[in-house]
Parts: C-alpha cells; sequence; structure tokens
C-alpha cells in the first residue's frame, strides 16, 4: 500500500473501515475503483491521487470551510431542523393513475410536476426489486409514480446519481434520505473539475429519517417474518406503537421496534439529521393525520417547485399545527441526541465523531437556551 | 560433436522420448509439468509412424496405473511428470516394486531445482530408495536418450520398474544426439492370469524380500555399468564424485582452475543402488573427495555409509559437500541450482585459489544479453480470463466485508496470489491443495471460525486432484465454495488438452467431462459463467455465492486467451483501441485504472500524451478493459474488417 496519505486511504480508514458508512453512494461511479452490491461499498484498489471526489462529497467528511457556511444536518450548523422558510402539510392530487404512495405522495407529485415543468429530465428514486430497495434513473412519470412507497432499507441512491451526471446531459431530480440529500449537496458545491459530468442534480427531494436497515438486516427480518412472500407495503406508525407494519398482500405482519432495531445500520446511530437538513425541500410524515405529509421548504428551488406543484392543482396544503411543529423539533433534537452519545460511547477518534460531537453540543445548548430559529 | 543425419542436435526430453522410442516403448504417457512436459509431447509425434500409444492422463498416479498394465501384459511403457508428480504417483511405485513385471516400465521424473515453475524444491531421487527400485541419472542429452534406451530394457530383464532422473537444465538445454535403430513392436500383449500380481500382506515380506535380492544384482550390473565414468590421473588424490549436470560443472570448473593434474572426477550415472565396489575403488584411493549433485546431497550420504562400512580398508578420507557446508550457492548448501561457479567457489576455497581471475568466457556474452532484457512483471497473459475472475473474487470479498480469502492450488491461476491477480490466493501448495484446505476451513465454524473461503482451481488440477475435494466436501457437508477456473486446456505447461477438453491429445473427439455435472452429482449448487462478458454479473455471482451456504460451485469458464489467439478463425480479429479524445488523462479521477490497477500489460500509459493506450498487436480483444473505463474512452474493433491498421 502507498505509504503517502490520499484522500481514498482517507475514506477507508475515516468512513468506510468504520461504522460510520451509510452506503449513500456518492463515492460509488465516480471512477471504477469504488463498487457496491446492496449496501456494501468497497475498493478495489489503492489510488494515488491526493485529493478525490470520493472523499470530498461523502457526507461523512469534514466540509472544506468554504462550503461548510452553506451545509447543515451532520456537517454543518442549523438548529433543530437546519435552515428553513416554511412549514406545512400537504397531499398529492395525481389522479387518474392507480398508485401506491406511502403517505400523501407529495414526493411522488412534486417530482412528477418538476419533470413536467422541466426543471429536471430524469430522476433517481428507490425502486423496489423483489423486496429490496434498487435505486433507478427513471424518465418519465409511470416510472416515478411506480416507485412510489418508502422501502426501509438502504440502497446507495446517490450512485445512481453519478451514473447519470456522466451518462446524458441535463438536469436529475433525486428522492434522497438525509444522508444521501449531504452527499448530493456536496457534490453540488463542489461540481468536478474534469468536466466529465454533463448533467447535474438541480432538485433534491429530501425524506424525513429516523434510521434505515442495512440490507442484510433487512433479509433476516424477511427470512424470520415475510418468507419469500411479496411485500406490498411497510410502515412504522409514529410512537408510541414501537412496532413495523409489512403488509403482505393483504395480511398485516408486526414486528416489534426492538427486534427491527438491531438490524439498523451502525451508520444511522451516529446521524444528526432526521429532516434532511441539505435538501432543497424536506418530506414526512405527519403524525395523527393519515394521507398527509409534513413539508419543510429549505431553497428558493423547493418552495418554488413546491409553489408549482400547487399551482397546478396536483398537490394541495394546509397549515402544520404548532403542536406538531414542536413535536418534530423534539424528535429531531432526539436524533441528535441519540446520536450525540452513540458518537461518545463509541470514542474512536474519528474526524467525523469529532465534528458531530462539536455540533450536537452546540444545538443541544441552543435549544436549552431556547433559540427559535 | 559434428552433426550428421543420424547425429542431432536435441533438446534433453526429447532425447529422452527418442530414447524411448529406440527402447520399444508402446506407451507413454503422464500429467504435464515443467520441466517434463515435451518428453510426452515428442512422442505424440511417433505415434503415428511407430504405433505408439500415448496420451495425457488426468493425474501422475493414474498414469503410472496404466504404464504398469503395459508393462504388465510384456509391453514397454514410460511415464513423464515433474517432481511434485513423483509424490502423486508415489503410492502405487512402492508397492508396484513388489510384483515382477512382464515388460519393461521407466518412470522419468523431471526436478525443478531453484524452481522457475514449481511450489517445491525437490530430489525425486529419494524415492527410489523408498521404493527399491534402480534410477539412472544423466549428464548430456545424449546420454539421457541412452539411459532412457538401456533402462527399458533393463527394466524389463530385471522384472522392476526403472527411474531416470532429469532437471531442468537437463530436459531443456540441447546437445547432439547419435540416434540408433528403432525396434519393431512385435510382442502380443497378454496377462497372465495364473501370475496374479496382488499385494496382500501376507505376499509382501517374500515379495519385498526377493525385490532386495534383486536389488543385489542390479548393484552388480551398476558396477559395470558405462555410465559411470572416471576420468583424470589414475593417482589422483582428489577426487570430485558428480552426478547427472554436476559432471559436466566440475569438469568446466576443474579444466577453468588448470587443476586437470591434480582432480579426478568420478562421474556416476546410477545412481540407486549406488555401484558400491566402484565407489569404494575410488575411496580407497582418495584423501579428499568433493560432491556435485542437484539438491540434496542423495550421493554424498551413499558415499559416506559405505566409507563407513569400509572404513578400515580405506585410508583416512576428507568429504567436501553440501552436509559438511563446503559447496553451496548464493541460499546455502542444498538449496537452489548447481552451477559452474558454485563449484569453482568451493574449489577455490579448498585449494587456496584466487577464483576471480579464471572467468568464464560466457559471462561478457551473458552480460551483453541480459541488457536486451525487459524487466517484466510476472503477469497473466492478455486477455486472460483469470484477470477477471480474480477481479471478480477480490470485488465480492471486499463487499462482503468479512475478511474472506482466496485458498487455491497448482496453474496459471496460481499468479492469483501475486500483483496480477489482485493478491488474492493466500494459501497454495499442491495440487488441489485449496480445495482440501477449504473442507477444513468449512469445519471451523463450531470453534468461532466465521471467515468465507474460496477455494479456486483450474479445470486440470480439477481432475487430476480436486474430485476427492469435491466429494469429501459433499460427503462431510462442507459450507464451502468452489471456483473452478476452466480455461478449457493445462494452459501452464503448455496448452495440453485435459479431461475438459473436446479432443483428446491425439485429435480424437472425445466427451468433455464439465466440472459441473460432477459437481451436480453431488449436490453442489452451480453457477457457470463466462467471467470477462459482463465483469459486474461475476462480481455479484461470486458475491451472491458468498451470501449462501452449504456447497457452492461456480464454474468461470472462458478459453486461455493465449491459446485462443493460436487457433480462432481469422474472419474475427477484436482489439481494444482507446480513443484519445474520450481518454481524459490524469484529471480523471480513475487514477489510471486500466493500466494501473487492471494492469493487462496491453494497456499501457503513455507519459508525454497523458492518455492511455493499446497494444494492438498484444491485445487478445477480451473486451474487460471496455466495461471498467469510466469514460467509455475503449471500444473493440475487428482488425479483420477494418484491414490492419498501423
Ligand atoms: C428509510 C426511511 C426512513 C424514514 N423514516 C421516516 C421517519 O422517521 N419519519 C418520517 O416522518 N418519515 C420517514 N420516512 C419518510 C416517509 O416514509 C415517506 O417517504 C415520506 O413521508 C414521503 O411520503 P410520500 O407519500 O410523499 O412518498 P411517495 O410519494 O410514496 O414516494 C416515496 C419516495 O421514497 C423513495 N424511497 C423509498 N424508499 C427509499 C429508500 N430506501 N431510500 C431512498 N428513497 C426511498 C422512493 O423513490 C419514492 O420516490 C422514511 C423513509 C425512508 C425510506
Ligand atoms: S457515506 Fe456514502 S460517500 Fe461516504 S463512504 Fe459511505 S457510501 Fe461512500
Ligand atoms: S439515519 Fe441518517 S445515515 Fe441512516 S439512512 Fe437515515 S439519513 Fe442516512
Amino acid at each position: 500500500m502507498c505509504g503517502m496519505q490520499n484522500d481514498l486511504k482517507r475514506l477507508r480508514e475515516e468512513v468506510l473501515g468504520t461504522d460510520v458508512c451509510t452506503a449513500c453512494g456518492t463515492c460509488v461511479n465516480l471512477c471504477p475503483n469504488i463498487i457496491s452490491i446492496e449496501d456494501r461499498i468497497a475498493v478495489l484498489a489503492d489510488c494515488q491521487i491526493a485529493s478525490g471526489n470520493c472523499y470530498r462529497y461523502c457526507p461523512r467528511t469534514i466540509p472544506d470551510p468554504r462550503i461548510a457556511e452553506a451545509l447543515c444536518g451532520d456537517v454543518g450548523y442549523g438548529g433543530p431542523v437546519g435552515n428553513y422558510s416554511n412549514y406545512l402539510i400537504a397531499r398529492s392530487r395525481l389522479s387518474g393513475k392507480h398508485s401506491f404512495f406511502q403517505y400523501g405522495g407529495t414526493v411522488t407529485a412534486l417530482l412528477v410536476e418538476a419533470m413536467r415543468q422541466g426543471l429536471i429530465d430524469y430522476a433517481v428514486v428507490t425502486k423496489a426489486v423483489g423486496n429490496f430497495p434498487h435505486p433507478a434513473i427513471v424518465k418519465n412519470e409511470e416510472e416515478i409514480i411506480s416507485a412510489g412507497g418508502s422501502k426501509y432499507a438502504l440502497s446507495p441512491t446517490n450512485k445512481e446519481v453519478n451514473r447519470a451526471c456522466t451518462a446524458g446531459s441535463g438536469k436529475i431530480g433525486v428522492v434522497a434520505l438525509p444522508c444521501q440529500a449531504t452527499g448530493l449537496r456536496k457534490k453540488q458545491l463542489q461540481p468536478r473539475e474534469d468536466g466529465v459530468e454533463k448533467a447535474s442534480v438541480s432538485l433534491i427531494i429530501g425524506l424525513f429519517c429516523t434510521w434505515a436497515l442495512s440490507q442484510a438486516g433487512w433479509r433476516a427480518l424477511l427470512n424470520r417474518h415475510v418468507g419469500s412472500r411479496f411485500v406490498k407495503a411497510m410502515d412504522i406508525p409514529p410512537p408510541p406503537a414501537n412496532i413495523m407494519v409489512i403488509d403482505v398482500g393483504g395480511e398485516r405482519k408486526t414486528i416489534p421496534l426492538d427486534e427491527v432495531g438491531k438490524h439498523v445500520r451502525p451508520g444511522c446511530k451516529v446521524c444528526l439529521d432526521m429532516t434532511a437538513e441539505n435538501a432543497d425541500i424536506s418530506i414526512g410524515m405527519v403524525e395523527g393525520k393519515a394521507g398527509w405529509n409534513t413539508v419543510i421548504t429549505r431553497t428558493e428551488q423547493g418552495a418554488s417547485m413546491l409553489e408549482s406543484a400547487v399551482g397546478a392543482g396536483i398537490i394541495e396544503t394546509g397549515s402544520l399545527d404548532q403542536k406538531a411543529w414542536d413535536h418534530l423539533r423534539e424528535a429531531s433534537l432526539n436524533k441528535k441526541e441519540q446520536a450525540l452519545k452513540e458518537a461518545e460511547a463509541r470514542a474512536k477518534r474519528l474526524p467525523y465523531y469529532e465534528r458531530i460531537i462539536k455540533l450536537g453540543k452546540k444545538i443541544r445548548d441552543e435549544d436549552k437556551n431556547g433559540t427559535e430559529r | 560433436m559434428e552433426l550428421s543425419a543420424d547425429r542431432i542436435l536435441l533438446m534433453g526430453n526429447e532425447a529422452i522420448a527418442r530414447g524411448a522410442l529406440e527402447g520399444g516403448a508402446a506407451y507413454a504417457t503422464g500429467y504435464p509439468g515443467n520441466p517434463s512436459s515435451e518428453i510426452v509431447e515428442t512422442m505424440f509425434g511417433y505415434q503415428r509412424e511407430h504405433g505408439i500409444r500415448v496420451e495425457w492422463s488426468a493425474n501422475e498416479i493414474i498414469a503410472l496405473e496404466a504404464a504398469a498394465a503395459f508393462a504388465f501384459s510384456g509391453l514397454r511403457a514410460i511415464v513423464t511428470m515433474k517432481q511434485n508428480g513423483m509424490n502423486v504417483a508415489s503410492d502405487f511405485l512402492t508397492t508396484v516394486s513388489l510384483n515382477e513385471l512382464k515388460g519393461g516400465l521407466v518412470l522419468v521424473v523431471c526436478d525443478d531445482p531453484g524452481p522457475m515453475t514449481s511450489t517445491n524444491e525437490q530430489d525425486s531421487r529419494h524415492f527410489a530408495k523408498i521404493a527399491q527400485v534402480p534410477l539412472l541419472e544423466p549428464f548430456t542429452a545424449s546420454e539421457a536418450k541412452e539411459m532412457m534406451r538401456w533402462l527399458l530394457v533393463f527394466s524389463e530383464q530385471m522384472g522392476i520398474p526403472c527411474i531416470l532422473r532429469s532437471v531442468s537444465r537437463l530436459s531443456h538445454g540441447r546437445g547432439a544426439v547419435k540416434l540408433g535403430p528403432v525396434p519393431s513392436q512385435e510382442i502380443k500383449p497378454s496377462f497372465d492370469i495364473e501370475k496374479p500380481l496382488v499385494g496382500l500382506p501376507f505376499l509382501v515380506t517374500p515379495n519385498h524380500a526377493h525385490l532386495l535380492k534383486k536389488m543385489k544384482e542390479v548393484q552388480t550390473t551398476f558396477d559395470k555399468s558405462p555410465f559411470n565414468e572416471y576420468t583424470g590421473p589414475n593417482d589422483a588424490n582428489f577426487i570430485i564424485m558428480a552426478t547427472g549436470l554436476g559432471a559436466l560443472y566440475a569438469r568446466e570448473a576443474v579444466n577453468m582452475l588448470h587443476l586437470e593434474q591434480q582432480i579426478g572426477i568420478l562421474k556416476i550415472g546410477t545412481i540407486w543402488p549406488p555401484p558400491s565396489h566402484l565407489i569404494r575403488a575410488y575411496l580407497k584411493q582418495a584423501k579428499d573427495v568433493l560432491f556435485v549433485e542437484e539438491i540434496d546431497p542423495f550421493l554424498e550420504d551413499q558415499v559416506k555409509v559405505l566409507y563407513a562400512e569400509h572404513a578400515s580398508k580405506l585410508g583416512a578420507v576428507s568429504f567436501y559437500g553440501k552436509n559438511t557446508g563446503d559447496i553451496y550457492g548464493p541460499s546455502g548448501p542444498g538449496v537452489g541450482e548447481m552451477n559452474t561457479d558454485i563449484v569453482l567457489d568451493a574449489l577455490g576455497r579448498i585449494f587456496n585459489k584466487e577464483i576471480s581471475a579464471c572467468a568464464s568466457p560466457y559471462e561478457d556474452a551473458r552480460k551483453q544479453a541480459s541488457i536486451l532484457l525487459v524487466p517484466r512483471e510476472v503477469a497473466f497473459c492478455d486477455g486472460c480470463p483469470h484477470r477477471a475472475s480474480f477481479l471478480a473474487i477480490k470485488a465480492a470479498l471486499e463487499l462482503d466485508g468479512r475478511k474472506g480469502f482466496v485458498v487455491g492450488d497448482i496453474g496459471c491461476y496460481g499468479l492469483g496470489a501475486g500483483p496480477t491477480g489482485f493478491n488474492q490466493i493466500k494459501a497454495l501448495h499442491c495440487m488441489g491443495s485449496g480445495m482440501g484446505n477449504a473442507c477444513g476451513f468449512s469445519q471451523m465454524a463450531s470453534f468461532g471460525f466465521n471467515q468465507p473461503v474460496v477455494a479456486v482451481i483450474g479445470d486440470s488440477t480439477f481432475f487430476h486432484a480436486g474430485l476427492p475435494a469435491l466429494i469429501n466436501a459433499a460427503f462431510n457437508k462442507a459450507d464451502g465454495l468452489f471456483i473452478v477456473l476452466d480455461n478449457a486446456v493445462t494452459a501452464m505447461t503448455g496448452f495440453q488438452v485435459n479431461p475438459a477438453s473436446p479432443f483428446t491429445a491425439t485429435g480424437k473427439a472425445t466427451r468433455p467431462v464439465l466440472a459441473e455435472d460432477i459437481a451436480r452429482s453431488v449436490g453442489a449448487k452451480i453457477t457457470v459463467l463466462d467471467p470477462i462478458e459482463d465483469i459486474q454479473e461475476s462480481i455479484h455471482a461470486v458475491y451472491a455465492a458468498l451470501q449462501e451456504e452449504g456447497l457452492r460451485f461456480l464454474v468461470f469458464r472462458r478459453p486461455c486467451a493465449t491459446f485462443e489467439k493460436k487457433t480462432r478463425a481469422a474472419e474475427e480479429i477484436l482489439k481494444a483501441r482507446i480513443d484519445p479524445e474520450s481518454c481524459i488523462g490524469e484529471i480523471c479521477g480513475c487514477n489510471r485504472f486500466c493500466s494501473r490497477v487492471l494492469a493487462c500489460p496491453s494497456i499501457q500509459y503513455d507519459k508525454d500524451k497523458d492518455r492511455a493506450f493499446i497494444n494492438e498487436d498484444t491485445c487478445n480483444g477480451c473486451g474487460l478493459c471496455v466495461q471498467l473505463c469510466p469514460r467509455q474512452a475503449i471500444s473493440l474493433v475487428n482488425i479483420q474488417k477494418e484491414g490492419r491498421s498501423a
């Protein structure tokens, strides 16, 4: 192995070889040297490039100070739910197509609208292949709609984004988990200098996320509870339910969260970001209001996308009541608190841990002081 | 030596084959292995004209057993192998020597001192002592032929199998050989059912006694053998006792040091049983004896035993050998190849002579020639399927992340232990050892062993030594992943056919044996695919197999690229080509993946132009690099269609 320090070596030592990698896929498909199957990421050979995009884009590495300002979530400071412009509730009014959405279908509707408006030429979504998530580049509404519904295991979405960026030209919209959104934002803020990417990401729709399962873990749960039957839908109802619900063609299976929790990817347990703080617009559930989504608009792009969809009549909105908002902030802070504890407990001297401990403490203190942002 | 119509230049192995022909061999077989392979290959050339049966066997013991059947029936046969094969054949050898043969049977074993292509440095002469069979060792191609011819007849006379031992440099060096007549085959073979050849325990002791008695007769013959020769002053009291090529090195060294008047050289060709009367005679004459032989101090030990037995009638003798640490190469006594320099050094020390003064006349020529040698990495050939197979295995093991590893064995794919195979093989010993090791690794789960183990084996090696391991794994419920790297030929030893080939060595159509058919019959889960066609699929296949349990059998099947090149039809000659517009050189984040990581010898990086390029003369058009270039800068072109381009 080459003795000199280089970014791939750093990525291996600080992220891949440790329990912080989230399998977001941002480092995959930038070159042939980092590969993935399911949610496993591996490096084929050493690399002598001192400063590499894999390391720069990874959500688990410390951002360049020049872009750090623009980032929240795991890598920057933005208060309990990050920087935002508005919060509300929404649901899709897409009609005609018989389809399945996780909650309100806002994600799907936004993507469809973005494509209709020509804001994006294609999208990267997560489809189910069998009972497993697979990231995919899609080019039309039907495909976007068919990707509806949450899959609670991780798959490296951003590797398909990287592929899309070099394979064609145009603009890409991505449905991203918070970690994936952070990777994408870092990439967007530091475009590749070699000019090989002809397409770029122009819309990041973030999903709320408390944790995700490793695919091996998901396979173990399936084997134990579902067998080879097809999973139609799955959900994690808000506390105090403490269960995961799996809909197996009409039959409802429940798995206690304690059991599910054993299969959470270790990288998720040190994640500060519940609300996709680096996305253009973030979307989750609304507690106690089935069929609706909580929406947080963050950037110009996100807000105007939502506006346009409302204008087009494919999304309807309402206001999120203060109690629910407070509760969301609380839940988000709670995730940060947990991550902080976990990072401290792991007591490894990784730059990522040092960074989130610093960030987490800041957020914790500010929250105690009751600062509202 | 003048060359003429009946005196021609032959490679040592060709000379041995010629000796077999002149000795009346009706059958020649063996298992290919450097440095022995050319003997059987030469015999193929004789078969039609002389009605000899020649074939490659699945392994060395089968070869010896098959050849023995000829000898049981009154015909003469030879079997060839490298030293590792001797171990495989030895089980049969040590039992068949107890029976009386009707026809001559000679086992040719070629040792590989200072191994160029072997996993050990074994002196096979010990097997003659173990099996109590005669062994000869030639020192020139001419003598190799003569010994072979003589041994076939002698083996038949004595009814004992015999061994001819060669070494790499003799097998592959060339020398003038005088051709002799070829006898015609007139014997009709038959097996005498009144004389069963059974090794039942109660017969062993009398048979063993009988064998030892015959070996005494052999010794008497050897005492008078022309294969032993003394040269030098009749009263020399410094004698070099040398075997095989050692005799040539000794002569050369003595000449260079101008010690011809002081040193006598006893060249011994009949190694086992040692010609004890002859040796004793020279021990009586000598005050000092230096031994020159390849690998082990085999003659040295025997001579010392003889000396001890007869010490009272012999004078004081000082011995200089490997045991005494007086003759050694750079790695020490008894290791590495013998050569003239080593003998010179030893003599220089003993005679207190400055030896640098007598530099070899060849030294200058050697130095000049060495300039022409370009340093090259030991690498899989251009387009070799193994490169893709090991890339897939490495990728899958890295993705799997449980610190899995590969165990392997002997074949081109053994290079999987080095950089060209991404350093994947972590244990490599003898034919079939990887699969055997894997059986054991898989039985350690109850002790907490949890690393996945992948055993790789070539097609030929699978048939040679992998089958018992497969069956063992199935029977003992081993939880293993076996990967057969099937390139359709025994490539490393020179593209010999093997049971996976659709033709026998003589070109007769035969039913190829598919490894997966056998594995299926023992209940293994089978996957078969071309490793290069879709490298991502190959990676997925290995990864998926790693996630499963039970006996898994994956065949990576694609013909050896170098063999294909020799045989493929001419209408399509594919070459990879890099578009210098699409390749962006160092600024591409791939860090020269094609030339540096994939490291196919045909792909190079031009520093000045900052572009990768492909040497179309050597490229075999496998298309692996095409799939991996992140810029899609590489494509395959059919140069046959476009006409040969510059
Ligand atoms: C692993 C995971 C954990 C989540 N945790 C929470 C949570 O704790 N609280 C909360 O409020 N909401 C959570 N969500 C978000 C929630 O489940 C819905 O995805 C979100 O509310 C959008 O609903 P929708 O009806 O608009 O989605 P839809 O219109 O049905 O669209 C769903 C979209 O999600 C994408 N998707 C599905 N699975 C994945 C995946 N594994 N990775 C990336 N993208 C995927 C699909 O591409 C699709 O475009 C989580 C989602 C996931 C995938
Ligand atoms: S977190 Fe994402 S970018 Fe970082 S190493 Fe893991 S997969 Fe690659
Ligand atoms: S918990 Fe964090 S790291 Fe895990 S999937 Fe969700 S956003 Fe990614």
